[in-house]
């Protein structure tokens, strides 16, 4: 049990959230990839969980990881609907209103 | 239809208020009055006033308002269009009492209270007709009739608001006389009867998806004098002209007319919109004469009720693409010569334009192949109209990438659902493994038609686009009980090899649409070259957030809309019709927005304009009061707009 318990000062109700996420994502994506969609999803839920794993474990990879979803968020997003605002926004709008956590330096000293 | 170039719109303004021409002389053109739901009996939205111009309408304010008493948590939709004749503004409500409003104060001069039997479905009263009597008539020379929701006929006297006795039984015309057993809420009239060659055209409402003994949708013409039939259309019967003879029927489940019908005295002719027979998404079983006359324009004889000619929009329509826009009648060029014209936009985002006269189009239409399939049994039509010679507002096909959503997790619900289902445009057929459908059954282009200034050849378009979702329900999602009351929105396919199907707009758990914005477009068009001048997104973000939220966020989006627009002599476009509930004035030649207001609930009713005789002011109304299917109601209210007095 000790095992997964979060490391001490890590962000672990962020990390939480984050799986939550992810799981709901990969397993959403991995229906739609099913069914012939965008691998999008299925991709993104599987390097969430993985950022959520490295937050609870007090890592800063796990911050890393999630700026490189983000990253390549932005550039899937513009290749699929270009410069469409609404569009923009249902694709990146949840994705920058969760980075604002890691915006905090506080947040930041406890990421090893 | 008579209209007149933009010179003499306040001759002819003045001069209305004087016209007198009764009964079946040629109504008057609206400008000081609003005689008829759309404005004339030809449905062309447009009025010759032009008091309010683009230079002076930033000092538009609200006149007066006439408050309509509504439980908060009572179901309704306020869809009327008041009538002005005179110095009173005739204005129905949900349970079809009618009041007669001060043209300048809003104050109630009568109030008729309808009184319906304890029996109707639906709260739904889109106007009034109005009607001059001979001049030898006694009782009622001036008349107001309305279909109510108890499905009467029913004749007021314009004046004082009293019942006309002399007018059926006591004032009423039961509209269920040779329907048979009708059971509760399954015929509920909702728009107003046209008025051609003295008689008064009623068309009905009849549920979707009820049952295959769906009361008939024989439409009925009553003389608006004694309220005796004139002539019936009994599709079955098509040489039948009265009531079905002693133990007999008019024919059940029949294509019905629930929107307003368009006439033309001149001619002679009523045009009838038809719906379908039930239920709406599976076919195989429906009557030759239903395949032919419904999702249709039909011309009847006002005369005699015979058909003269009928225009098929949709064949064998399994979308429930019914036609509810009141066709428009206008003269418009065609070469060197004006021709008399009918305008019937649909939901499918067509708009055809056809030769009054004897239906043939007068703007391209062509069949086209489409994609084929279908329920068990049932088949599909090899082609379709689609109107070429037009613009279309069908909007972009859909494909993945334009599903949406507030997070990527309602839009990947909606992907998934999109790929799970069929998708192959407007007319993708039923399937079993449920099928999404654009522009969807509220869209394109609905009851709230199109409006034409034919002195400029301008048509103004509101369409809407959003995609339905359907799929077909097996027993066993109801616990295996073939008796399970359906909830909303699951309907029952009596005669279909499926338990029920589900339809619904696309949308996410959260409320939202499943497809990215916009949802509301207005559009201008010239009707001499048939091109599109502008299109601009309607409406905005507000009110259009996640659980009916209502969001004060205004983000141009192009607003989800119901509802249609008005123009004026002065080039205005007058709109409301969107979720963001915003009363709006447009510049007809630009598009560009001249003026909005905020309204107290969204207007999802088409606005009309008069002039008092009195004060000499022009007033703009629109009934504020929503529709409990898309938005929360906060209050119902007639809303006037003028400028300021001494302006």
């Amino acid at each position: 049990m000790s095992a997964l318990a979060p490391a001490p000062r890590a962000p672990w109700i962020f990390a939480l959230l984050l799986l939550i996420l992810g799981i709901v994502l990969a397993s959403g994506g991995a229906q739609l990839a099913l069914l012939g969609g965008s691998l999008y999803y299925l991709l993104t839920g599987i390097i969430l969980i993985a950022a959520a794993a490295a937050l609870w474990r007090g890592r800063r990879v796990g911050m890393w990881l999630y700026l490189f979803i983000l990253a390549y968020t932005v550039i899937w997003s513009l290749w699929e609907v270009g410069l469409d605002g609404w569009a923009l926004a249902s694709r990146l709008g949840m994705w920058v209103v969760l980075a604002v956590f890691f915006v905090f330096p506080a947040v930041r000293r406890r990421l090893a | 239809m008579r209209r007149h170039p933009r010179s003499s719109c306040v001759a002819a303004a003045t001069l209305c208020g004087l016209c007198s021409g009764y009964a079946w002389a040629t109504a008057p053109m609206p400008g000081a009055d609003w005689p008829a739901y759309a404005g004339d009996a030809g449905a062309a939205h447009f009025s010759t006033l032009s008091q309010i111009t683009p230079a002076n309408i930033s000092g538009l304010a609200l006149a007066w308002s006439y408050h309509i008493d509504w439980p908060k948590d009572r179901a309704v939709a306020l869809e009327v269009t008041p009538l002005k004749i005179g110095d009173l503004v005739y204005v129905c409500l949900p349970q079809n009492d009618v009041v007669a409003l001060d043209a300048d104060t809003g104050a109630v001069r009568w109030k008729y209270s309808a009184r319906l039997r304890p029996w109707s479905g639906s709260t739904i009263c889109r106007g009034l007709a109005y009607f001059r009597a001979p001049p030898a008539t006694a009782e009622c020379p001036e008349r107001l009739l309305m279909t109510s929701a108890d499905a009467t006929l029913r004749a007021i006297d314009a004046r004082t608001g009293a019942a006309c006795r002399s007018f059926g039984v006591d004032g009423t015309v039961d509209l269920l006389t040779g329907l048979g057993e009708v059971k509760k809420g399954f015929y509920t009239p909702t728009s107003p009867p046209a008025i051609v060659r003295g008689v008064a055209v009623v068309g009905s409402g009849v549920p979707d998806n009820g049952e295959l003994e769906n009361p008939s949708g024989v439409v009925r013409a009553f003389d608006a004098v004694t309220g005796k039939l004139a002539w019936a259309w009994d599709l079955d019967h098509p040489n039948r002209h009265g009531d079905p003879p002693p133990g007999e029927i008019y024919s059940r489940n029949t294509p019905n007319a629930w929107g307003p019908l368009s006439a033309d005295e001149t001619l002679g002719l009523v045009y009838v919109p038809t719906g379908n027979s039930n239920p709406d998404y599976y076919g195989a079983h429906r009557s030759a004469q239903a395949e032919k006359y419904s999702s249709s324009i039909v011309a009847l004889d006002a005369t005699n009720g015979a058909v003269r000619w009928s225009f098929q929009t949709v064949h064998h329509d399994l979308w429930d693409y019914d036609v509810g826009a009141q066709p428009v009648l206008v003269d418009v060029p065609q070469g060197s010569e004006r021709v008399p014209a009918l305008i019937q936009p649909t939901k499918t985002g067509q708009v055809f334009v056809l030769d009054r006269r004897d239906g043939h189009p007068l703007a391209k239409v062509v069949e086209r192949p489409v994609p084929q399939g279908a329920g068990r049994g049932d088949w599909t039509s090899p082609t379709q109209p689609f109107s070429t010679g037009m613009p279309q507002f069908t909007g972009p096909g859909l494909t993945e990438a334009d599903m949406w959503g507030l997070t990527p997790l309602d839009s990947l619900w909606c992907r998934i659902k999109f790929r799970a289902a069929r998708y192959d445009g407007p007319m993708t057929p039923p399937s079993d493994h449920g099928w999404i459908y654009s522009t969807g059954f509220l869209g394109g282009i609905d009851w709230g038609s199109v409006s034409v200034d034919a002195g400029h050849d301008l048509m103004i378009v509101d369409s809407f686009q959003m995609a339905s979702r359907n799929y077909f329900a097996s027993v066993s999602e109801f616990g295996g009980d073939q008796n399970a009351k359906l909830p909303f929105p699951y309907y029952h396919q009596e005669g279909s090899p499926y338990f029920a199907v589900y339809t619904a707009l696309f949308r996410s758990p959260l409320g939202m649409p499943c497809q990215r914005p916009p949802y509301g477009m207005l559009s201008a068009v010239d009707l001499k070259t048939h091109q599109l001048l502008w299109s601009h997104l309607l409406g905005t973000s507000r009110n259009s957030g996640p659980l009916k939220l209502q969001l004060p966020l205004d983000l141009s989006m192009g607003s989800p809309s119901i509802g249609g627009s008005l123009i004026t002599g002065s080039g205005i476009v007058f709109i409301s019709a969107t979720l963001d509930q915003y009363f709006r004035a447009i510049d007809v030649h630009s598009g560009r927005q001249l003026w909005q207001i905020q309204l107290p609930s969204a207007a999802f009713a088409n606005p009309m304009t008069y002039q008092s005789q009195h004060s000499g002011r022009q007033y703009v109304v629109i009934a504020s009061g929503g529709n409990s299917l898309m938005a929360h109601n906060q209050g119902l209210a007639i809303m006037a707009f003028a400028l300021p007095l001494g302006h």
